[in-house]
């Protein structure tokens, strides 16, 4: 899930990590290498399965204006690795209700949009992919998405070195044309932390080589136990110069947060999800009628070598 | 002038030339030329600073559009190549944004309520079947088709948007030429590739001004030489203005430089300007020179020189003012094209007359031609100056009352023609039709929207104003308005994205295809959206909204029509709770045109008043004044009328046409004016005086008038339509101001007394004896001076009998100078009565009664005299009320006097007896 955008963020330090325990000295294929990279990366963001995070979205334009929107994403991995999403807006007002479903793994992808004020069915989306700028944004289903390593071919490139901290770049290529159209770019360029294998800034280029985009992450926070999160990301257009910024308020590992039900499109149709109060939007269980019950991390990873 | 042909003032005057020519042509170096819109723009439109507003929020109205069209473009191969194209234009670093089939998003819904949002067509599809289906959905949705992608889905066009200039002089040619060299490489690739676009305009009027630039004045200049070869004969006379043009050119460039006047579209008139116009004076001194040489041989060519200028001197400079004041009419325009061109050609016309006045007879006094073929014959004249002639001849003594009355209806009939005139501004019209970017943009406009574009601007004082149904559905309305109207291509605003979101998200029902009722909805579907995919159409806070209008109407005033029915309209569906603004770059350049409109009443109306002003001063009365004005609104009427019968319209070019044109119709009406004033002086007879000035005149008018349609003909071989329509109107209107001048004008002269100022000036006068004359008793020196103009001057040599016993005529005469015997014949025997000196008057009693002269009156001395004819002076009292009043109250003080003596002296006679 390198480029997942809400999960971003999560991981664990492991402070042993060094360039010559991921890289082996007589690596002669940098592919391999960056394969191996990524593999690693995506297994410490993907030990929580259940995630809730409470968000506040702000879209800037290339005058400076901004809007703002808050919304709450749930998102869980089943059993039979299917992850599905549910994206709900509170704010504003006008758009509060609006939810994007969508549900990926086992070669099936889909996903529907609910607009309250339009009522009665969630529209499914027959080619999510298309959209390169979902609901508005900067971000597009494939950042929504994540990455499924599979879909690219890795090649890692010169290490770098940005302000003080080094990191290993990866450029990763679709395979396919098709895959090229879901992820929405030629190739990327993910700059990956050499200390905890987080990916801090990704790239994104068109097949003349200009970069179109830009996603960065800040405010990173270590949870201990060796879990970083970075409660901020920031998505910068250079085609438009609009940029959206995600800010992460709560993010809860709970399975109670994201209960089953509320993925599926008749609890959305009900409208149950749109709460009328701030108690409620910002506490959703109460609704759900779940208890809270933080989640611990799927594993525990003493050492990243586990990974390989 | 005299030292100056006498040789005093010789070297320091060619020293002055000489300094001043390479002063400036230093100044050449700093000249810029500005071909950019802003310069179409009044700088006193009101709506500048609102489009700058709302450029800042919307963007830039100002697109080039690079169309394709290509039987195969839905093909990969052909996408992949436009593709690239698309890349590689966004690459260019004054490119703001660019809008075209690969970044236009869709919103696609289908039977099963699936509904599809994304880019129509994504990076690297190669896949026939994905490639057909983004085909069929870009032709299925109404803001892509027609827009975007033609009808039959072959044609499409990448718009973009270019960066402001911050300052760049060259930027348009910069872009342009970037453009192009970008578009070059694809060429091949499809049936056609082409981009138009203001910078595209702009570059290329900077391309054909060069080339009229280089082609105009050399062509004028030919023209000319042969007009003057044709008319004069003489190589001299042929070679002069061309070497007073060429300084006067080297001055103009360099005062522009130096200066900050910039070159531009209306500036590839100058050099054909200044060798033209600038050639006038010098053929009138050229044509009088000759004919002084005709009728006095050469005898001293500076003596020549002094005569000639001691006659044209003052008309000349009163000439060359008024050309000047031609061109400078036009710098009253708020229209900065217009303004440079009139600030240039003000400073080329006045420097181009001071050159010529000040060196012609200078040359003349050196190196004046001392024979001329065509003044030998000394028979009548020839040619077309002899048409005139016998035309005005035949006009005069035959049907006068026709001449006038048929004037006075093709006056009337012009006028009525005049009044289907119209004004444009339209850039693109300032090329020829058959020139590849007028069929660029034609072939574009055919397939595709108007590459023309405005913006009707609603803005609220409330954020969300634009989230609420009811407004909305206003631009829906707006937009239904303009499509009833008819006259725009398309229009594009919030409605119609929210409308087709309606349309999918209900299955793509057809009944859905409107604005939705509430404001939730329309908050939700704007979701679908990305915020640069509607910024042109709605501001941050929806407060403000935008519909873009696209039109391909060339026509200022057709479009004027309609933004001014379409403000009427949105007026009443807004009411007070919006500010609506109707603005664009296109709208400001049309808009000018009403500026034109305005600046070119107001320009001749100044023009006509200043010389009306002139005219009456100069011929001390306004009756002066308004005959003068009578051959110069001729020719106007005349150029008006025919523009509205052919259909050409006032543009920054041929609005020019009249102020300039009276400014050198004035020319001949002054000369012509000038010359019957001095004819009138030495004949009695008004008719013979008007034919001699009409033979005087007619060579000088003819080969000017006809060197001016040839130099101003030349102007049709421009590139620019602009310059060329100039050229076609300004050389006929030369033609029709011949007709007024020499035809129209002496009919009336012959029925007119004038005198001009400048003879009351120049005139002579021995005030001791003149003063004293019983005949001035009661009058100012101005009032004496304007009765001895009145009158008619006659001259006798000693011996000469000046009136003879027995004879009759109604006539009086007063002595100038000189002395006369008064002898009275008597049985053979004469007996001298009495020696008059200057100022006495003599045969009263026959000007009052028509009686039997009883004496015979004799020159002592060789003498001048006036005489006063009583039914001249009686004919004259119209003319000159107050003074021949005052002569006639002096005559009968006279006579009382002399019936005073004559009673005394029989008296006495008796008393001897």
């Amino acid at each position: 899930m390198a480029a997942a955008i809400f999960a971003a963020g999560g991981g664990v330090v492991e402070a042993a990590i060094t360039e010559q325990a991921l890289v082996p000295a007589d690596a002669a294929d940098t592919t391999d290498a960056a394969l191996i990279l990524m593999q690693k990366s995506k297994a410490r963001q993907q030990l929580y399965r259940y995630i809730f995070e409470d968000i506040s979205m702000v879209l800037e334009d290339k005058h400076g204006n901004r809007t703002m929107r808050k919304m709450r994403r749930f998102s869980r991995v089943e059993d039979n690795n299917e992850v599905k999403f549910l994206i709900l807006f509170d704010y504003p007002l006008e758009l509060r209700g609006v939810a994007l479903l969508a549900k990926y793994g086992n070669g099936k992808r889909e996903a529907g949009v609910y607009l309250p004020a339009f009522g009665g069915e969630v529209k499914i989306t027959k080619k999510p992919e298309s959209d390169i700028n979902f609901l508005g944004t900067d971000f597009s289903t494939g950042d929504l998405s994540g990455e499924e390593i599979a879909d690219s071919i890795y090649q890692q490139e010169a290490d770098q070195k940005l302000g003080n901290i080094d990191y290993y770049v990866i450029k990763a290529r679709p395979k396919t044309e098709e895959l090229e159209r879901r992820i929405g770019c030629h190739y990327r360029i993910y700059f990956m932390r050499k200390d905890n294998l987080l990916i801090t800034r990704t790239e994104y280029f068109n097949k003349h080589g200009n970069m179109i985009k830009k996603m960065t992450l800040h405010d990173l926070e270590n949870l201990g136990q060796g879990i970083w999160r970075g409660n901020m990301v920031l998505m910068e257009n250079s085609t438009n110069s609009h940029t959206t910024l995600i800010k992460i308020n709560k993010r809860i590992y709970s399975k109670d947060y994201v209960p089953e039900k509320i993925f599926e499109k008749e609890w959305l149709t009900s409208n149950r999800h749109i709460t009328n109060s701030q108690d409620e939007l910002f506490h959703p269980h109460i609704r759900i009628g779940a208890e809270i019950k933080a989640e611990k991390p799927a594993r525990e990873i003493k050492d990243l070598s586990e990974l390989e | 002038m005299r030292e100056l042909i006498q040789g005093k003032l010789r070297l320091p005057a060619i020293a002055i030339l000489i300094l001043v020519t390479i002063l400036t042509a230093f100044g050449i170096p700093k000249l810029e030329v500005d071909t950019s819109f802003n310069s179409l723009i009044s700088k006193d439109n009101p709506q500048k600073p609102i489009y700058e507003r709302i450029k800042e929020v919307f963007g830039s109205d100002d697109s080039t559009i690079v169309y394709l069209r290509d039987k195969n473009l839905w093909t990969a191969e052909k996408l992949s190549k436009m593709e690239d194209l698309h890349y590689a234009i966004s690459s260019l670093n004054f490119v703001e944004r660019v809008d075209d089939i690969f970044n236009i998003r869709n919103i696609k819904g289908n039977k099963d309520g699936e509904v599809d949002s994304g880019l129509l067509l994504s990076e690297s599809v190669t896949d026939q079947k994905a490639i057909e289906e983004a085909k069929a959905d870009g032709l299925q949705n109404p803001i892509i088709k027609n827009n975007l992608l033609s009808s039959d889905g072959n044609g499409t066009a990448i718009i973009v948007a270019i960066k402001e200039n911050h300052g760049n002089k060259h930027y348009d040619e910069m872009v342009n030429s970037s453009l192009k060299k970008i578009i070059a490489p694809y060429k091949d690739s499809f049936d056609e590739l082409f981009y138009v676009g203001s910078q595209r305009i702009n570059s290329e009027l900077r391309t054909t001004l060069y080339e009229d630039l280089l082609l105009l004045g050399p062509l004028s200049a030919i023209g000319l030489v042969l007009a003057t070869l044709l008319f004069l004969r003489s190589g001299f006379a042929s070679i002069m203005p061309l070497l007073s043009a060429s300084i006067s050119i080297i001055w103009t460039l360099g005062f522009m430089g130096w200066f900050n006047v910039p070159l531009n579209v209306l500036s590839a008139m100058l050099p054909s300007l200044i060798i033209v116009i600038g050639s006038t004076e010098g053929t009138h001194m050229m044509a009088t020179w000759f004919q002084n040489l005709y009728s006095g041989g050469l005898s001293n060519r500076k003596q020549m020189a002094i005569n000639m200028m001691s006659h044209l001197a003052l008309p000349l400079i009163m000439t060359l003012l008024t050309t000047t004041l031609g061109f400078a009419a036009n710098i009253l325009t708020s229209i900065s094209l217009i303004q440079d061109f009139a600030i240039a050609s003000t400073f080329a016309i006045l420097a181009n007359g001071c050159i010529t006045l000040v060196f012609v007879p200078m040359a003349l006094a050196h190196f004046g031609p001392t024979e001329n073929s065509l003044f030998k014959y000394g028979g009548e004249h020839k040619g077309i100056q002899g048409m005139f002639i016998r035309a005005y001849k035949f006009l005069r003594v035959s049907h006068p009352r026709l001449l006038i009355f048929g004037t006075a209806f093709v006056c009337v009939l012009f006028l009525y023609q005049a009044l289907s005139l119209y004004v444009t501004n339209d850039p693109l019209s300032y090329f020829q039709k058959d020139q590849q970017i007028v069929k660029d943009m034609n072939r574009l406009e055919s397939d595709l929207t108007g590459a023309r574009q405005f913006y009707i601007t609603l803005e609220s004082p409330k954020e969300k104003a634009f989230l609420k149904p009811k407004n909305i559905q206003l631009l829906a309305d707006i937009q239904g308005f303009i499509k009833k109207q008819g006259a725009m291509d398309r229009s594009i605003s919030l409605a119609d994205y929210l409308s087709l979101v309606n349309r999918e998200f209900h299955r793509g029902d057809e009944k859905y295809h409107n604005p939705p009722k509430r404001r939730n909805l329309i908050a939700q579907y704007l979701l679908f959206f990305h915020k640069s995919d509607i910024e042109q159409l709605i501001n941050h806070d929806f407060s403000h909204a935008n519909i873009i209008v696209r039109h391909s109407i060339s026509d200022s005033a057709t479009l004027n029509k309609y933004i001014k029915e379409l403000k009427n309209v949105i007026s009443n569906l807004t009411g007070v709770g919006f500010q609506v603004h109707i603005t664009g770059k296109n709208l400001m350049i049309n808009g000018a045109a009403e500026s034109i409109m305005v600046a070119q009443v107001k320009s001749l109306l100044l023009l006509l008043v200043v010389i009306f002003l002139l005219m009456s001063l100069l011929f001390t009365s306004f009756r002066g004044g308004f005959i003068a004005l009578i051959p110069n609104m001729i020719p106007i009427i005349l150029l008006f009328g025919s523009m509205g019968l052919l259909g050409i319209p006032l543009n920054p070019g041929t609005v020019m046409v009249a102020v300039i044109a009276i400014g050198i119709t004035i020319d001949g009406t002054i000369h012509l004016l000038s010359c019957y004033n001095d004819l009138c002086r030495k004949t009695s007879n008004l008719n013979s005086a008007v034919q001699s000035t009409v033979e005087d005149e007619a060579t000088p008018m003819v080969v000017t008038s006809i060197a001016l349609a040839i130099g101003f003909g030349v102007l049709i071989f421009s590139n620019l339509t602009l310059v060329a329509q100039f050229g076609a109107l300004a050389a006929t209107t030369m033609l029709f101001s011949l007709f007024a001048n020499l035809l129209v004008l002496p009919v009336i002269m012959s029925r007119n007394r004038l005198v001009g100022l400048y003879q009351i000036l120049a005139m002579s006068m021995d005030r001791d004896v003149l003063g004293k004359s019983p005949l001035f008793d009661g009058m100012s020196e101005y009032q004496i001076r304007k009765t001895i103009l009145i009158a008619e001057m006659q001259e006798f040599k000693k011996g000469d009998v000046v009136v003879k016993q027995g004879s009759y005529s109604r006539c009086m005469y007063m002595l100038l100078s000189g002395s006369v015997d008064v002898i009275r014949i008597a049985d053979e025997r004469e007996t001298k009565l009495t020696t008059l000196n200057a100022g006495e008057v003599f045969g009263e009693i026959g000007y009052i009664v028509e009686s039997e002269r009883t004496a015979d009156v004799r020159a002592v001395t060789s003498v001048r005299m006036l005489r006063f004819d009583y039914d001249r002076l009686k004919g004259d009292l119209k003319f000159f009320p107050r003074i021949v009043a005052l002569i006639n109250f002096n005559i009968s003080t006279i006579l009382g006097k002399r019936l005073a003596s004559t009673t005394a002296a029989l008296e006495q006679s008796k008393r001897q007896q």
